[in-house]
Order: C-alpha cells, then sequence, then structure tokens
C-alpha cells in the first residue's frame, strides 16, 4: 500500500471572475508516477501553485504528507516551473549550491548532493559558467537538477521536457523513473498526452478548471475501449469484407484498425480472419489514446487544438 | 532567521564580489570631485577672455580711469561716432563704450552706449555698470561738495548672532559674534551633506532593491524561492543584503576619501580649493585664514556625538522604510516598463519631496513645515539631519525617532505582505480581495 504524498481536497480557485480551478480532488501516492493533463490553461498551473504554497485555495483543503497546507509553511517541495526559473548571472555552481543550502543543507552536505546531480548529469564542466550562457536545454536540465537534488518527498515537474533534445529527454524521462521507483512523489504536469501514456501509471485530467478523467491509466483506457482491435497482416495482404467487422485505419507495416459491432469479440474476429486465410502476425486489443477519450469525454480536439 | 543571512549573503556578495563595484564605489567620489574641479574650471574660464574696449566720455566722469575688471583695458578717446567706429576697427578695439555728456549731478539715470560685433555677455555688462555706477557716485560727490566721511557714517554694518545658549552672558563679546555669524552656513552645510547622503544612499539602493525584486518576478525564479523560503524572509534577506553593500560603501569612502582629498591637495595644490569654493559660491566671498578658523570653531562646538548617531539612525531608518516600500513596488511590477515608472513615482515623490524640503530646512530649520516634516516619518530621515545642526529641541528629536521607528515596523510589515501578493501575481493586478486575504493570513 503506497503512500499518499499529497491530497488535494475539493479545492476551488478563482481569479477576478474567473474560475481557474473548480472544485478538484485527487491523490498523488509515493512511488506511482502521477501525470497531471490537460490543455494550456486548463487549471494545472494553478492547482501547482496551491499545492506549492505560493497561493491559497478560494475553497477546498490541500494536505502535504498529512499537514494541511495553508501558506505558513513553506512546502520543501521539489518544483520546476514551466518558466526558467534560474538567475541568470549566477554562475552553474553558485546557483545550485544557493538553493540547496536555502534548502537546510549545510555547504558541505550540499555540496555532496549537488556533486552527485552533476556528475549523473556529467555537466561538471559548466561549473563556473553563467547560467544565461548556457543553452535552453542545459538550463532545462540545470533547473532539474535544482527541482530534485535536495530529496524531496514529492516533487513537481512542470513540462519538464520542454527544449530537451531526445538525448537529454531521455536522460530526465529515465531519471523520473528513477525517482518514482525510490518511492519518490511524482506529479508530471505537461498537455502533451503521449508523454503522459509512456511514464504514468495514474493520471488527472483538467480541462476548463475541472477534472475530465482520474485514476490508473490502463483501468481508464480500458473503460474507453470500444471494442476495437489492431491486426497485422502478411505484406500484400488485403483486409476481405467481413460481417460485423469494420476497418476504422490503416497504418504502416500493413497493421489494421477494426471496429466490431455490438456482439461480436475477439473470438469471431480471429475467426473470422483465419477463415480467410490470412497471415496474422499481429492481434491485440486496441485501447483508444488519452486524446482520443479526451475528446469523447470534452468534444474538444487537443491535438487539433494546439 | 539562517535563510534570511543565505540570502543576505547572496544579495552582498553578487554585488561586492563584482569588479564594477569597487570601481564605482571609488569612482563616484572621483567623479564628483572632478566634477567639482571641472566645474571650477568652467567658472574661471569665463573671465580670461581679454577685451580692449574704446571709451568715449566728453563729460569726463570716468577722470580716464577704468578699473571695470582684469580683463578690461580701455582707452579714452574723444571723437565723433563715425571717427569712433574708424579707430575701433582700425586699432582693433573690441567695442566702444559710449558715455553721454552728462551736466547735472542730479541725473538719476545714464544711458551707456556700447557697440561691438558681439553683444555684451552677462558678466561684462555687470561690471561695466557696477562700476560705472560707483564711479558716478564719486563723481556726484565731488561736484555736489558732500563729505565722504559723513556719507559714510550713514553706513550700519548689521550682523546676528545666533545662540542657543539662553544662559550665556557674554552677549557683548565680539569674539563670539564674530564666531557664530558663519554658523548658520555652517550648520546648513553639515545638515545637507549628511541628508544628501541619505538621500542617495537610500534612493540608489531602493531602486536596486526594486530591480532585483521585479527580476526575480519576471524571471519566476521566484517560485522556486517561495517553495523554500517565506516571502518576508526572501524580502529581508534582500534589505539587509543590499543594506550592508551602502554600509559598505560608506565605509570605503570613510577610508578612502581623506586620501583622495589630501591626494588632491597634493597634486593640484591648495590654491585649486579656494577657487573652486570661489567659483562655487557664486559671489566669491573673501576667504581668509579668520574665516577657516571660524569654521573649525564653529564645527568644534557641535555635538557631534548626537549627530554621528542621528546619522546611523536615519539612514537605517530611512533605508529599511524606502527600500521595503521599493520591494513592494517591485513585487507589484511586471515587464511593462512604462507602467513600472509610474508605479515608482509612488515611492520617489516622497523622497524627492523630502529633500526639497531639507534645503528649506537649512534655510529656515525652525518653520513650521519644516518641523513637522522632520517628524513625519517619510520625511523626517532627510530632513531632522538638516535640522540637527541648528540644535532643535530635544523632544522632537526623539519624536522623530519613535514615530521613524513605528513607523518604519509597519511599513516593512505591511510591504512584506505586498510582496508576498505581488510577486506571484502575473498578468493582473493584485485586487483587493487578495490583498485582504493575504493580509490576514499569519
Amino acid at each position: 500500500m503506497a503512500e499518499t504524498a499529497l491530497r488535494v481536497e475539493e479545492v476551488t480557485k478563482q481569479y477576478q471572475g474567473h474560475l481557474a480551478v473548480d472544485n478538484i480532488s485527487f491523490e498523488v501516492e509515493s512511488g506511482i508516477l502521477f501525470g497531471m493533463l490537460g490543455p494550456n490553461g486548463a487549471g494545472k498551473t494553478s492547482t501547482i501553485r496551491m499545492i506549492t504554497g505560493i497561493t491559497l485555495p478560494d475553497k477546498g483543503k490541500i494536505f502535504l504528507n498529512g499537514k494541511r497546507v495553508d501558506g505558513s509553511l513553506t512546502s520543501g517541495i521539489g518544483y520546476l516551473p514551466e518558466e526558467r526559473g534560474l538567475y541568470r548571472k549566477m554562475t552553474v555552481g553558485d546557483h545550485l549550491m544557493y538553493l540547496i543550502r536555502l534548502r537546510g543543507f549545510s555547504s558541505k552536505e550540499g555540496r555532496k548532493k549537488v556533486d552527485e546531480w552533476v556528475d549523473r548529469f556529467e555537466i561538471g564542466s559548466w561549473w563556473n559558467k553563467k547560467i544565461e550562457e548556457l543553452s535552453k536545454g542545459m538550463q532545462q536540465k540545470i533547473q532539474f537538477i535544482a527541482a530534485v537534488m535536495h530529496d524531496p518527498d514529492l516533487m513537481i515537474l512542470d513540462e519538464p521536457f520542454s527544449g530537451l533534445d531526445p538525448v537529454n529527454s531521455n536522460l530526465i524521462r529515465e531519471e523520473i523513473r528513477r525517482l518514482s521507483n525510490e518511492g519518490k512523489g511524482v506529479i508530471l504536469s505537461t498537455h502533451r498526452m503521449e508523454q503522459v501514456e509512456e511514464l504514468c501509471e495514474k493520471i488527472v485530467l483538467i480541462n476548463r478548471g475541472r477534472i475530465v478523467l482520474h485514476g490508473n491509466l490502463e483501468s481508464i483506457k480500458e473503460s474507453y475501449w470500444e471494442n476495437r482491435y489492431s491486426v497485422g497482416l502478411g505484406e500484400g495482404q488485403g483486409l476481405p469484407v467481413m460481417e460485423g467487422v469494420e476497418p476504422v485505419a490503416v497504418h504502416k507495416n500493413n497493421r489494421i484498425e477494426l471496429q466490431l459491432h455490438e456482439g461480436m469479440g475477439s473470438r469471431d474476429l480471429l475467426r473470422g480472419l483465419l477463415d480467410h486465410e490470412l497471415d496474422i502476425q499481429l492481434f491485440q486489443k486496441s485501447l483508444p489514446s488519452l486524446n482520443d477519450i479526451f475528446i469523447k469525454v470534452t468534444g474538444e480536439d487537443l491535438v487539433q487544438a494546439e | 532567521m539562517n535563510k534570511v543571512g543565505i540570502i543576505a549573503g547572496r544579495e552582498y556578495f553578487s554585488r561586492v564580489k563584482k569588479p564594477q563595484f569597487l570601481l564605482i564605489t571609488l569612482g563616484a567620489p572621483i567623479l564628483f570631485g572632478l566634477f567639482f574641479v571641472v566645474v571650477a574650471f568652467i567658472f574661471s574660464m569665463t573671465g580670461t577672455e581679454q577685451k580692449k574696449i574704446l571709451i568715449s566720455d566728453p563729460s569726463n566722469i570716468l577722470n580716464e580711469r577704468f578699473e571695470a575688471g582684469s580683463n578690461l583695458t580701455a582707452e579714452f578717446r574723444t571723437g565723433t561716432r563715425s571717427q569712433l567706429v574708424e579707430w575701433k576697427q582700425a586699432e582693433g578695439f573690441d567695442g566702444i563704450l559710449i558715455v553721454p555728456q552728462v551736466d547735472s549731478p542730479s541725473v538719476s539715470s545714464v544711458n551707456l552706449r556700447y557697440l561691438s560685433d558681439q553683444r555684451l555677455n552677462i558678466d561684462m555688462d555687470q561690471s561695466i555698470s557696477s562700476y560705472f555706477n560707483r564711479r558716478m557716485r564719486e563723481w556726484k560727490i565731488t561736484r555736489l561738495g558732500v563729505d565722504e566721511e559723513l556719507l559714510a557714517s550713514l553706513n550700519t554694518r548689521v550682523r546676528i548672532s545666533s545662540s542657543t545658549d539662553l544662559a550665556a552672558t557674554d552677549l557683548d563679546d565680539d569674539e563670539v559674534g564674530e564666531g557664530s555669524s558663519i554658523a548658520p552656513y555652517v550648520a546648513g552645510g553639515i545638515g545637507l551633506v549628511i541628508a544628501m547622503l541619505i538621500y542617495f544612499m537610500v534612493f540608489i539602493n531602493g531602486t536596486m532593491i526594486m530591480r532585483s525584486v521585479m527580476e526575480e518576478k519576471v524571471n519566476r525564479i521566484v517560485e522556486i524561492m517561495i517553495s523554500t523560503v517565506r516571502p518576508f524572509d526572501l524580502m529581508m534577506g534582500k534589505l539587509l543584503g543590499v543594506g550592508a553593500v551602502g554600509v559598505t560603501q560608506i565605509l570605503i569612502w570613510m577610508i578612502f576619501m581623506p586620501a583622495i582629498y589630501f591626494a588632491v591637495i597634493a597634486i593640484f595644490g591648495s590654491s585649486m580649493n579656494m577657487e573652486a569654493a570661489a567659483g562655487m559660491g557664486g559671489e566669491a566671498p573673501e576667504v581668509d585664514s579668520s574665516v577657516i578658523a571660524g569654521i573649525v570653531k564653529e564645527l568644534a562646538s557641535y555635538n557631534w556625538l548626537l549627530i554621528s548617531i542621528s546619522f546611523i539612525f536615519y539612514y537605517v531608518g530611512g533605508f529599511f522604510l524606502y527600500s521595503s516600500l521599493f520591494g513592494a513596488l517591485g513585487a507589484m511590477m511586471g515587464d511593462d516598463l512604462g507602467e513600472n515608472n509610474s508605479l515608482s513615482l509612488v515611492v520617489t515623490i516622497p523622497i524627492i519631496l523630502a529633500i526639497y524640503i531639507g534645503i528649506v530646512a537649512v534655510q529656515s530649520p525652525n518653520s513650521s513645515l519644516v518641523v513637522w516634516s522632520s517628524m513625519f516619518p517619510l520625511f523626517s530621515p532627510i530632513v531632522m539631519p538638516c535640522r540637527l545642526a541648528f540644535d532643535p529641541p530635544l523632544w522632537q528629536v526623539f519624536v522623530s525617532f519613535a514615530l521613524l521607528i513605528a513607523f518604519t515596523l509597519f511599513v516593512v510589515w505591511f510591504a512584506g505582505k505586498i510582496y508576498r501578493v505581488g510577486i506571484l501575481m502575473y498578468g493582473k493586478k493584485a485586487d483587493v480581495k487578495e490583498l485582504i486575504k493575504w493580509l490576514r493570513t499569519k
């Protein structure tokens, strides 16, 4: 049984007549990568600001490790904001040391922690470089280190992959997985559905300040499964017309998405395919993508809206 | 508390460690001194232009003598106007001064004419007319047959000796009178120097804090900071760090100023200072040793302990008062430069008003405007130092102290709240509801 790192209870936040967050509740458990999804302006950042204690909710409560967040305490959360939150004129080393000392580490302990991360990301040669001299991707790496180096129990990473090339993206992705596996609470906030699908076990999907979906990613997908299968056929083979089977899309490598009519099951489909003596190279349940679910639930297309 | 120290340390060292810091700190007084030297030089330049003029004086009022200034020489000739012009052109005179025929000593006005290729400059205009006025007077005295000594006895020199020492009995002591006549100037000078110092330090460091807060807000580093430290600690750290930078600068000046002063004297010679003083003063006082001795004596008579303590007190008080306001302003700012400028006026206007009241205070240190301003916390850090050398009633100083302490504490608290709200607001103004909510939180 995973511990609850964060509990958000019926939280509402209003900005000058605009309801940014509308009665949101969810929980984040330690060791389970949690994805907070939603289009830009959905209320993700407003929610994060309340969790980190930057603003207070108008209504509702937030508990961090069982303790209520009320603005009087610093949260000790590891927070990676979407924008670059760095002192541009400071050197990489000074910056990291400054932040770790503010988080209560002595210079010596802090240096050990910082060095650990500097070695892990192999950026020792950047120690004396000024932040403003770094590329966007480099800055993002420094910011990531700054957010996690002090071993917080809960880390909130807002669009952590922005500005990163694929190599560094992978590096950060592996670190996020490792931190989660070590039993930390990690919230990955993004508008990029595929990142969450790839990494997260549990999600909350927010749109227009409200929770649209919440729970285990796989079970959500299962619950929105619409009797679809994906079939891969041998080269050059076409799909014959079959009763109750409708092709929806054809992907590369002759992979075909099939929609089965009500009452039909996987056995009926497989039997039909075998009857036509087709070379079946792949046969699997086709779960909807998060984007498909999002469209279905909200009537809005997140990818199109980009 | 420890976090405040770490923040103050960063603010302090990130400024002091910069190579520019020492350069600016040392350079500022040198530039300042250089400025005065240049000004003195410019003033001395104006008089060096040599002019040679031709004077036509048919009534012989000047008696063929003309000493209106060391840079003016004259030659007297009689002739028609066209002859005079001819001579001017042929012999290279700079101008022609034509004194009209004056017959009776009872004339009340005389109109001199000056003919030249260039217009008469103010300097020459004044020296010629005042010189002529004096000579005209002499001429009239002779013509009217008045006794010069009798006339002189009509003049009485009036001087006011000011003292707050009511118990003093030696009111007729001429020496005391002599020393005290320069007292208001010395006292005013001390007051203004201290007030100016406080003004500049508060202003420069205040805006520095404002900018640093604004930068943190605009680049959103503050979001990380706030999840780590309390906003109030962040603000306090900034105030202490930047305040310490100011104190460091004062200390550096205190050590280097005398050195620079002596170096300047050694290089340029002490005459430069006299010239500078004469040039700056406008109506050049005759600087003789007795005046300097008087100033030195005057300086020794002040309550320096009170003045020094007050200086430190008002600097610290004024700094915290205004810097916290500047910090709060910085927190309310966005990246709209125009809006920022008008916002910062809210705080800059009181400081500028204070320095103007300070200048008035030096002239009339006990007028009711000045007295009240020297106790009003927004003005007192600058106005009261201007009054201090004039021995204001002690109760006023203490009331001013007390009000400043109380008000500063309140402003720091209040600014902390505004800071808390403002620094996290993006794109939207801090609305009153939000402000009240934060004022209520612990």
